[in-house]
């Protein structure tokens, strides 16, 4: 493989990488948001305005 | 989150992004390519900035370690264990691209060089760090644990650090302060420099934040749940 292709390589890896966690970090707020509102239910909250 | 603070961080992440995406337009079409090396050079301005915050991540790690074994908060340990999992990304990016560059320039993916032996070392010493926390302590003992290593770790970061000056080794040495740089290629490392540090604050912001909401919700879970077992025995 040539130098460009290493470069491309390397970067595309990075740039998977930290979309990956972003990701990784979106499902997690997803799941909280959703034990959050199973525990608003579970209490009887209403939180609507 | 609260609502003005969710925003906050909405638009430093857009800043980040942007400054990322700048980064990378100018490592491809603003530095000049270096007549020895050629293209693969350009991996120099990956490689370095994650190095940098690798670095950075195992330092604020090493101070709130020590916080944390002072003053006893547990906030203390929230920031280094976020510092932790962003440090072990961006650490092992820089081998991941170091690697790169040696296939690239040696003709081979490994050689167990004082620089390259040491980086991998320092990595093992901070996944072991992440990975302690889930070997079935206490919570606040696999705290403890962990930053006694985060303390004892940190060791290996300057022997990392100055491997290229106590050995003799493959690793080129550290240009920047040997004013081995042209401008362009100065100017475009320090975005690149400021684009991954922006990105390493962004990522323990986050992942700090929503470590705390976490904590919450369990605490309130084993709450309700501690009730619900009241109110039927």
């Amino acid at each position: 493989m040539s130098g460009i292709t290493y470069l491309w390589l390397a970067s595309l890896i990075i740039w998977v990488f930290f979309f990956a966690y972003l990701g990784y970090l979106n499902f997690r707020q997803k799941k909280l948001h959703s034990r959050l509102q199973a525990l608003i239910k579970k209490c009887g909250l209403n939180l609507d305005p | 989150l609260k609502n003005s603070a969710y925003i906050g961080n909405a638009w430093y992440g857009l800043l980040t992004a942007a400054l990322m995406l700048t980064a990378l337009g100018m490592i491809f079409l603003f530095a000049p390519e270096e007549k020895t090396m050629g293209l693969i050079q350009k991996i120099f301005y990956f490689h370095v900035p994650l190095a940098w915050v690798s670095f950075l991540a195992f330092t604020v790690i090493f101070v709130c370690s020590i916080l944390y074994l002072a003053k006893g908060k547990i906030i203390w340990d929230n920031i280094a264990l976020a510092s932790g999992k962003i440090g072990v990304i961006f650490n092992t990016l820089m081998l991941i691209t170091g690697v790169f560059w040696g296939k690239s320039v040696w003709g081979i993916w490994w050689t167990w060089d004082p620089r390259l032996t040491t980086s991998l070392i320092l990595w093992f010493i901070y996944v072991g760090y992440l990975l302690i926390r889930h070997f079935g302590f206490e919570k606040e003992q696999g705290a403890r644990f962990a930053a006694v290593i985060g303390i004892i770790g940190f060791a290996d970061v300057p022997i990392v650090a100055l491997s290229i000056t106590f050995w003799q080794t493959l690793h080129p040495s550290a240009l920047v302060f040997e004013n081995g740089l042209s401008s362009r290629m100065l100017f475009t490392l320090m975005i690149s420099l400021i684009a991954f540090s922006s990105l390493y604050l962004y990522l323990v912001k986050t992942e700090f934040g929503l470590h705390k909401q976490e904590e919450i919700v369990n605490e309130a879970e084993a709450i309700l749940s501690a009730d619900e077992e009241n109110n039927l025995s």
